[in-house]
């Protein structure tokens, strides 16, 4: 799996530390400032906040004809908006640039569809490009799709030839309300359109991926999971770790969350069926929802007085037995049980146990403590390797298993 | 405790996107959580427990205003967006809907448009309106024309009081997701403004009209028809608020499960206990001590009903088994400010407990909860248990003998090492149950003495119990930890 965001960088380029959102954004708006004015290309001068921000930061790219859903699509991924109401979403006017703040620190940029980047002028071609993690490309699958794939098509072979690394994702989306048999054969007569044309280029292989996506269930999200998951540097260590989790545990399937955009970001060697992703994601939804209720409002010192007294004694936070929190359900069909685990500030476990585990519900929790330290490890010493070395990017990595 | 995980961070960043757009209707309702929370038990309820009963329920307004959709969303799984595929209701749909095993309610739903409805006044009249338990009266917000909506209700008013005169009346002003959020209240309070001037304005008539024919229909001496309004919408919360209140006043021994309920929250040091019934997840009955009680969201019964709802679907999407199916049995969550249990209570109910954190207050409160079951569970079978708290000690010896077999069978390694002080814990926090009028004191001091013999709060101990094969086990995961390192 090609994982090299930051792949083929050969000028050397002064680190700078992700600064703030609010830094990276004002960089930003004077790099292209400063390009208008000069005409001038920005790289070597205005270039260390794009940098800065790309390196412990991909960009995912939304491009698509208008209309095609890519507003949408954000809002729902990543706001939390409810489908219903991203009927009211004006249209993008101008290119809107989000960073999310999560595990990993990604930035966001919707593309108006209207506008094509490679004929309008005044488009610096590297600052988008340049330190791209990934290229998704929506296409409404209840319209007509010929344009739509005719651009995709100049699109990736423009790429190719100066970005040949850029994961390019293509979306059919809106596939919601058609046939199983429809959405395969639009899947394939879009794939085959595309692999055609390419490969009439002289491009084999081009890392092109086609997802079938709709943002009133669960596939959007499963789609973008497995965007996410390709710019993960060392994510066979990740799954490593969770099928050994799920093998010491015989647990059937684990996921590892990210509990904001619900967005898993590595899952262990079982094959993903979308029954299990849906039941862990509704999951996350409902401790959020207890969360909400009883975990944002502070109790009184009093109580807090009554229960560290007599018979306890013993401060509160001695109680406990973990800081991070911890979730199990009981289902009565087969008596299964699904635990959930606070892994950091934006990551949870979540894992489907086998039937009628739940009285090893302490063992469990002591292996997955375990791997939770590892995951915490994991991420420490990843991010260190990628802000560690200044203009070389992250070491191309094969899969560790 | 200002730690924050994933789960603290993600609330905020819900609450953030929910600010402004998407006010739940149920804000206007808050007025009303008083007088759910302070009903006085009635006196002469508490040792007599009632036997089955049936009540019967009408639920009108006029065509369209949501009637069914609001029935089959309560009591019978329908998902709000389901509720498209009903067609409209000929006549009167009849449901029998089982609640908490003894008391059945019969659902009227009648059909509203104008022929039915002159119907129901006329040739029915006598058929409709006579024993009705509870009057449902539905009114669409988005009607165009409100006078006639209030002309035909103050018929149906007429037909009640004529037949019914005792019988409980509910107004949902129901829709009100149609309205703009930041008009809702206003609109609301207008609209049911208007309800009640039509009401009080019938009342006086119909109070003259009795003082000059006195034989007519039953007399009713203060003029005045009491009446409760609800905002509701099918999209959010707040229809479960109105069902709740609605089947609060239906529900048998409410008195003697409200009293058991505090004596159980204080036992296992529980800031809220919310009982459910099993298939409409609506609100049964509700305790909270004086901390639980700050909780500023003052519409979490509804929400709690609403999310486990939701959950159960999405447990009967995960398992294939139909939705009324029981879908889940036990439910825990554990953070560094609270803890929480949903469980499974008796057959025909769902326990939701909210504990300040702790690992041992926990544990020792699950098992109370198991225990205490046994207490309630004259609601699945009425006729078996209806005898019971005449003899107090009798029912005091039968739990307790369970709760020495508890906490062996159950198989937790956690309690393993707490078997001898298990019982003594259980013991007084079930005698505080059964016992009426026990002093709290004993209890209080009863249930968390387990803590400190047995809860030790690390894990470690807790899982010092089983074999040694599954030591080895976690040793290799310890070596999958260290992956990275390499």
């Amino acid at each position: 799996m090609d994982m090299g965001s930051g792949r083929g960088r050969s000028t050397a380029i002064p680190y700078i530390s992700p600064a703030s959102l609010n830094l990276t954004h004002v960089y930003e708006q004077n790099r292209q400032r400063v390009q208008k004015q000069d005409g001038t290309k920005a790289e070597g001068g205005g270039g260390p906040s794009g940098q800065g921000a790309a390196r412990g930061k991909p960009r995912l790219l939304l491009m698509g004809q208008r209309r095609s859903g890519k507003s949408s699509i954000s809002s729902v991924v990543f706001h939390k908006m409810p489908p219903s109401e991203t009927l009211f979403l004006e249209s993008t006017a101008r290119v809107q640039k989000e960073s999310m703040k999560s595990f990993m620190d990604f930035h966001v940029w919707d593309f108006p569809g209207q506008i094509d980047v490679f004929d309008t002028p005044g488009y610096d071609m590297d600052a988008i490009f340049g330190e791209i993690g990934a290229l998704i490309w929506v296409i409404d699958a209840q319209d007509d799709y010929l344009e739509a794939v005719a651009r995709l098509n100049s699109t990736i072979l423009d790429l190719q030839r100066q970005y040949s690394n850029i994961n390019i994702e293509v979306f059919i989306h809106k596939v919601d309300g058609l046939s199983d048999d429809y959405k395969l054969d639009i899947q394939r007569d879009i794939t085959i359109r595309i692999q055609d044309e390419l490969s009439d280029h002289g491009f084999e292989n081009a890392p092109v991926t086609f997802h079938l996506t709709s943002i009133y269930n669960h596939s959007i999200f499963e789609a973008f999971s497995k965007v996410i998951q390709k710019l993960i540097p060392r994510l066979g260590t990740l799954e490593a770790m969770l099928t050994s989790l799920c093998r010491t545990c015989r647990f059937e399937k684990a996921y590892l969350f990210d509990v904001l955009s619900k967005i898993y970001i590595a899952t262990d060697s079982a094959p993903v069926d979308m029954a299990s992703y849906e039941i862990c994601s509704d999951y996350i939804d409902v401790i959020i929802d207890i969360s909400e209720v009883y975990g944002t409002w502070p109790r009184s010192e009093e109580q807090r007085r009554q229960l560290e007294g007599e018979p306890w004694n013993m401060p509160l936070e001695d109680q406990i037995s973990t800081v991070w929190a911890e979730s199990c359900v009981v289902i009565s069909d087969g008596n299964k049980p699904i635990m959930l685990r606070e892994v950091d500030t934006y990551l949870a476990l979540v894992a489907i146990m086998k039937e009628g585990t739940h009285d090893k519900m302490p063992l469990v929790n002591m292996n997955v403590d375990v791997v939770v330290k590892g995951l915490i490890d994991f991420f420490e010493i990843t991010k260190a390797k990628g802000q560690g070395i200044g203009g070389v990017g992250p070491p191309e990595l094969g899969q560790e298993s | 405790m200002d730690h924050k995980g994933a789960f603290s961070r993600a609330v905020e960043a819900t609450r953030k996107a929910r600010e402004g757009t998407n006010n739940s209707v149920n804000d206007l309702n808050t007025g009303n959580m008083e007088t759910d929370a302070s009903t006085v038990p009635r006196p002469g309820n508490d040792t007599a427990i009632k036997k089955p009963k049936k009540k019967k329920v009408l639920l009108m307004g006029k065509s369209g205003s949501g009637k069914s959709s609001m029935r089959s969303i309560i009591f019978s799984n329908y998902l709000a967006k389901d509720t498209r595929r009903l067609g409209a209701t000929i006549d009167i749909d009849l449901s029998h809907v089982k609640f908490l095993g003894n008391l059945t309610l019969n659902l009227w739903d009648c059909g509203g448009q104008e022929a039915f409805m002159e119907n129901y006044l006329s040739q029915q009249r006598v058929h409709v309106f006579s024993n009705v338990g509870v009057l449902i009266y539905v009114f669409d917000i988005d009607s165009h024309d409100v006078e006639r909506d209030l002309a035909t209700y103050q018929s149906i008013l007429s037909a009640l009081q004529q037949f019914s005169p005792g019988a409980n009346i509910f107004i949902l002003i129901h829709k009100m997701d149609l309205v703009k959020p930041e008009l809702r209240e206003s609109v609301f309070t207008e609209r049911s403004q208007r309800v009640r001037d039509k009401t009080k304005a019938f009342a006086k008539s119909w109070a003259r009209h009795t003082a000059q024919v006195p034989g007519s229909g039953s007399p009713n001496e203060d003029e005045d028809i009491e009446i409760q309004e609800f905002a509701t919408s099918i999209w959010d919360q707040s229809l479960y608020k109105a069902w709740a209140s609605i089947i609060h006043d239906l529900v048998p021994n409410l008195a003697y499960i409200e009293k058991h309920l505090e004596q159980l929250g204080k036992a296992i040091e529980a800031e809220e206990l919310m009982l459910f019934e099993r298939t409409s997840f609506l609100v049964v009955s509700y305790w909270a001590s004086k901390e639980g009680m700050r909780n500023p969201y003052s519409d979490r019964q509804e929400r709690m009903s609403n999310i486990l709802k939701s959950w159960k679907q999405s447990i009967s999407r995960f398992s294939g088994t139909p939705r009324s199916n029981e879908q889940f049995r036990f439910l825990d969550f554990k953070s560094s400010g609270f803890s929480v249990i949903v469980i499974k209570f008796t057959i025909n109910t769902f326990l939701l407990a909210v504990l300040p954190p702790g690992e041992a207050r926990f544990n020792s409160a699950k098992l109370n909860i198991e225990i205490a079951s046994e207490t309630f569970a004259f609601l699945d079978v009425p006729g078996q248990y209806a005898k019971q708290p005449a003899q107090p000690t009798a029912a005091t010896t039968q739990p307790t003998a369970t709760a020495q077999a508890g906490p062996s069978t159950q198989q937790q390694p956690a309690d393993d090492d707490a078997s001898p002080a298990g019982p003594s814990t259980i013991q007084p926090a079930m005698a505080g149950l059964t016992v009426q009028g026990e002093p709290g004191s004993q209890q209080q001091s009863a249930s968390p003495a387990a803590g400190t013999k047995s809860g030790s709060p690390s894990k470690a101990a807790g899982a010092a119990g089983p074999s040694s094969a599954s030591t080895t086990e976690v040793e290799s995961a310890t070596g999958s930890g260290d992956e990275p390192q390499h």
